[in-house]
């Protein structure tokens, strides 16, 4: 069966989201936001890897701001534990 | 719409807010972390399902029912709206044609007339991938399992296809047709039709003849059997 560009892409993404998961909670990292960063970088690791043509629309694009601003969210977040050692 | 995408989209996010819920009992942050990351592709996959088909689909769409009504047209003032159309292979190119008569022996791309009938001859080329070197080393191949393998497997034109023969007559009975072939099954050139005819005019090496066609519901029955010989 021909792989369409979606189906290439979410196995791509699912196939490096395993990856990610497993790496992770082998090494017994228990920060759930760096579970989430990590799954946002692998998306558009996938994205720029292989976009489908599909994937230009709006609400794609919208998906992708979202994931972008959850990540500096994230990032944010963890600088300011960092610095300010709350949280 | 793609609702497999969408289905594989909310059944990840369900469950993800299920192991999410198990996380958080158990205050345990790393299933929470793993939770939210099938959370994420559960998201994107919904994301996916939510966009229709490829954007050029869409067009190539718009095309073929131009096409289509283009050749309803000249068959309709060729006054050969209802001939049943064949599949012949002359020189290893595959044409449709349509005429009332039988297979006519000598033929021209286009319109022509044989023995002061019209027809119309059109050329097809349908790929069959790595099916035709199987087909080219297989003596005898599964005509059904070919069938499938390129029509619902390769093409995804249906989600069920059921074949047999009877008397010569190949009945192929197709099962939840692809929304976007399902506009132009009414017409007598649609994909479904051509795609059925070159392929069975492939595995069995001989002109093939449409002789009926039945649209009912979610079903649709094309039966085709072998065209007699030239006239």
């Amino acid at each position: 069966m021909a792989v369409r560009g979606a189906d290439l892409f979410l196995l791509l993404y699912a196939s490096l989201l395993s990856l990610t998961n497993v790496s992770l909670l082998l090494l017994g990292e228990s920060r759930f936001d760096l579970y989430i960063l990590l799954s946002i970088t692998t998306y558009y690791i996938a994205y720029a890897i292989a976009m489908p043509e599909m994937m230009r629309r709006g609400h794609i694009r919208t998906l992708n701001k979202a994931f972008f601003t959850a990540f500096l969210a994230v990032t944010i977040f963890r600088i300011y534990v960092l610095i300010f050692g709350g949280g | 719409m793609e609702y497999r995408y969408l289905v594989l989209g909310v059944n990840l996010i369900l469950a993800s807010v299920l192991v999410l819920i198990y996380g958080l009992v158990n205050a345990e942050p790393r299933i929470i972390g793993v939770a939210i990351s099938i959370g994420l592709i559960g998201s994107v996959a919904t994301v996916l399902g939510f966009s229709s088909a490829e954007p050029s689909a869409e067009l190539l769409r718009m095309h073929s029912m131009i096409v289509e009504k283009a050749v309803v047209k000249l068959l309709e003032d060729l006054d050969l709206l209802n001939s049943n159309p064949l599949m012949v292979t002359a020189e290893g190119v595959q044409y449709l044609i349509y005429c009332r008569n039988t297979v006519p022996k000598e033929f021209v791309p286009g319109v022509g007339v044989n023995k002061g009938m019209p027809y119309l001859a059109i050329e097809v080329s349908l790929s069959l991938g790595d099916v035709e070197l199987q087909m080219s080393v297989a003596n005898e191949p599964d005509i059904e399992a070919v069938l499938h393998r390129i029509l619902i497997e390769n093409y995804g034109v249906a989600s069920r296809l059921i074949t047999s023969a009877e008397d010569g007559i190949f009945s192929l009975e197709f099962r939840g047709v692809a929304p976007l072939l399902k506009e132009s099954l009414k017409t007598p050139c649609n994909m479904l039709i051509i795609a059925s005819l070159s392929l069975l005019n492939k595995l069995l090496k001989k002109p093939v003849v449409l002789r009926e066609t039945r649209l009912l519901d979610d079903r649709y029955v094309l039966k085709i059997g072998v065209a007699e010989g030239g006239g």
